[in-house]
């Protein structure tokens, strides 16, 4: 990797103080230097950016983000999409998050199984370009609530959004399950969302035994929980 | 998209006359100009072109790679193809998609896919911009019967998601598998008719009744699609000819009757032989446990010496031999396809020149585009290679990806040509 100064721009720090004029080091992935001078000398066959006094500051952290979600309408359209397609959906996505200045992105579930943890893991090896990502599971939730996309006559679990458990054990699996594939997080629908009206926002369907058992197994393995809670 | 004029280049256009000095120029996705020049003469510049002074320069069409598996990932067995989940897959396929385009392959020919849907997926993606990558036909899987090539499932392991091909018994299942393919969108179908020495199945061993075959190219000809075989065995290529098997690969073992039937239908097939894996497995692939005496026991360099014997006639005969072919194993790595032209002037007799054109002129019928691609002539599709060196003098040079100075596809360029200060004074040949 090269090395890079930029140089006259207005830096933020990410501290909280006011921007300041100055220049910056960037040493392979590492900023090594930052200077309030705006005439910091080059290193020897490091780029120059001048900056113009234009202002630098650390990339955006997204706190909430769905790779996998598809610019689609329904929950139902998401799921609709075939695995091979969602892949490359999530890859094309990853790629317009970095260009749009997010450098970090926390997923916040994902809309089949694997697709997080794929991504994730394709951007850490260099395969595909993407912001550092955490990868989510799926969102896990109980019959009937938010999530549950499935059907009377179409009962499948691939027809689901969500993965449904129904009970303390039923839970403890589906999230050992995302465990072994990777995840860095587990998702858990603790709440309804208005925008499925038969399981509304201000509704909480899931059980204390089966949220704990949810956060034994995260809490075991180091990994964190997450909660749709409105 | 601007338009795009190049000139001062040296223009090899496909039609098999030795190249001359001229300009092309290139508007929308289509050769709008061909125009030939002097040397040091300057036709006069068009508004608002990009212009690229060649400095001498080849110009060429790109490249048509006739037997192309992006779901081949690069290992050395079949099994750890299928081991790869689906969602590492498809990524893998849009990765080895792009190489190819870097390449100089602005056309791929799928000749069978690992999953039921990956060569369909990457195809519908290239089209529609989601990916990068060559225009591309999609194939379906590698349609073989239980325990032939392809059949990788193990007796305690029987679920049809460990095997590599799609594995049917009988008409009616062969007749459901070709529906299923048709319904997912795929091009061609695939079906293995010869063994495979590497995975225990003598290459000159055949499979499949008559009746099975006929069913499969019956259906796929009545949804419009294409058929093509795995046929290293003399019988094997015999069959194809019979019922009407529009691309062979490999054809490997052949007889006296076998040459005379291919020449006889010579504009109804296309043979690629896929020598690259022929000749990797014999001699280069010792890393992997494929030393040559290990090689030799299996058959492979009987099979080399019969398959150079058999191109070589087929040549003389003026059967269509394509390049390109199983790419995408450990010792053939995607992306070093055009060492099937060097296999092609050293190793079967062609000149420099019969090569470059097994590679283009050939490539536009097997691409199903008539002459649209694989012609640098007014009309056709600006897919154009700018090259450092002359390939008809070293064909080798073609597998060297920076003497491929620039690839253009569809009048896009994939890879710009560098400028001019990068690089040193050039003097056309």
């Amino acid at each position: 990797m090269a090395t890079t100064l930029f140089t006259n721009v207005r830096i933020l720090d990410g501290a909280g103080t006011l921007p300041y004029a100055g220049s910056v080091l960037v040493q392979d992935n590492r900023i090594k230097s930052v200077s309030r001078s705006g005439a910091a000398l080059a290193p020897t066959g490091a780029t120059v950016i001048d900056g113009a006094g234009a202002t630098l500051m650390p990339g955006m952290c997204e706190a909430h983000t769905h790779f996998s979600w598809n610019d689609a309408a329904t929950l139902s359209a998401i799921q609709t999409m075939p695995l091979e397609e969602h892949v490359l959906w999530c890859r094309r996505v990853a790629k317009r998050y970095l260009l749009a200045g997010f450098t970090s992105c926390v997923g916040a579930a994902c809309a089949k199984p694997r697709l997080d943890v794929v991504i994730r893991n394709a951007i850490n090896s260099g395969q595909i370009p993407g912001p550092r990502y955490l990868a989510a599971s799926q969102e896990i939730t109980v019959p009937g609530a938010l999530g549950d996309e499935t059907l009377p006559h179409l009962p499948f679990p691939e027809f689901s959004f969500g993965v449904n458990v129904n009970s303390a054990d039923e839970m403890r699996k589906a999230v050992r399950m995302f465990l072994k594939y990777g995840v860095d997080s587990i998702k858990l629908n603790l709440s309804g969302d208005n925008f499925t009206p038969d399981s509304p926002a201000e509704t909480t369907w899931m059980s204390d035994a089966e949220v704990a058992a949810a956060m034994d197994e995260v809490r075991v393995r180091g990994k964190r929980g997450t909660a749709h809670a409105r | 998209m601007a338009d795009v004029h190049y000139t001062n280049v040296r223009i090899f256009d496909g039609g098999g006359e030795a190249p001359f000095m001229g300009e092309v120029l290139v508007q929308g996705d289509r050769i709008a100009r061909v125009a030939r020049s002097g040397q040091g003469v300057r036709a006069a510049p068009v508004g608002g072109a990009q212009v690229v002074d060649g400095a001498g320069a080849f110009l060429m069409p790109g490249l048509v790679e006739a037997h192309t598996h992006f779901s081949w990932n690069d290992q050395p067995t079949l099994d750890a193809i299928q081991r790869m989940p689906p969602e590492e897959h498809i990524l893998w396929c849009a990765q080895v998609a792009e190489r190819y385009l870097d390449m100089g392959w602005t056309s791929c020919v799928g000749a069978a896919t690992a999953k039921p849907r990956l060569d369909v997926v990457i195809r519908n993606a290239i089209n529609d911009g989601t990916i990068v990558g060559p225009r591309y036909l999609a194939a379906s899987q590698e349609i073989t019967v239980p325990g032939g090539l392809g059949d990788t499932t193990a007796p305690h392991l029987p679920q049809s998601e460990f095997a590599f091909g799609a594995i049917v018994s009988g008409v009616e299942e062969m007749r459901r598998c070709v529906r299923m393919f048709v319904k997912w969108g795929v091009d061609s179908l695939k079906i293995n008719l010869s063994g495979e020495s590497i995975t225990g199945m003598p290459s000159d061993h055949c499979q499949f009744t008559d009746a099975e075959i006929a069913v499969c190219v019956e259906e796929a000809k009545a949804w419009g699609k294409r058929v093509s075989a795995h046929a290293r065995s003399c019988n094997s290529i015999k069959r194809c000819v019979r019922h009407g098997i529009e691309v062979i690969y490999h054809a490997s073992f052949t007889d006296t009757e076998a040459l005379d039937l291919l020449e006889e239908h010579k504009m109804e097939h296309f043979i690629a032989p896929g020598l690259a894996w022929l000749v990797n497995t014999c001699h280069h692939a010792s890393e992997w446990g494929l030393t040559p005496e290990v090689t030799k026991k299996m058959g492979y360099h009987r099979e080399l010496d019969a398959a150079l014997e058999t191109m070589q006639a087929l040549r003389k005969r003026g059967v269509r031999i394509l390049p390109g072919g199983d790419y995408g194993f450990a010792w053939t790595p995607h992306g070093t396809n055009a060492k099937d032209l060097e296999y092609f002037v050293k190793l079967v007799g062609m000149s420099p020149m019969e090569a470059l054109l097994s590679a283009t002129a050939w490539g536009g019928p097997m691409m199903r585009q008539g002459k649209s691609i694989g012609y640098i002539r007014e009309g056709c599709y600006a897919d154009l290679l700018l090259i450092d060196g002359d390939p008809l003098v070293d064909i080798k040079i073609l597998q060297d990806k920076s003497r491929i100075l620039s690839v253009m596809k569809g009048g896009e360029f994939h890879r710009a040509p560098p400028v001019r200060s990068m690089r040193t004074t050039r003097w056309a040949a």
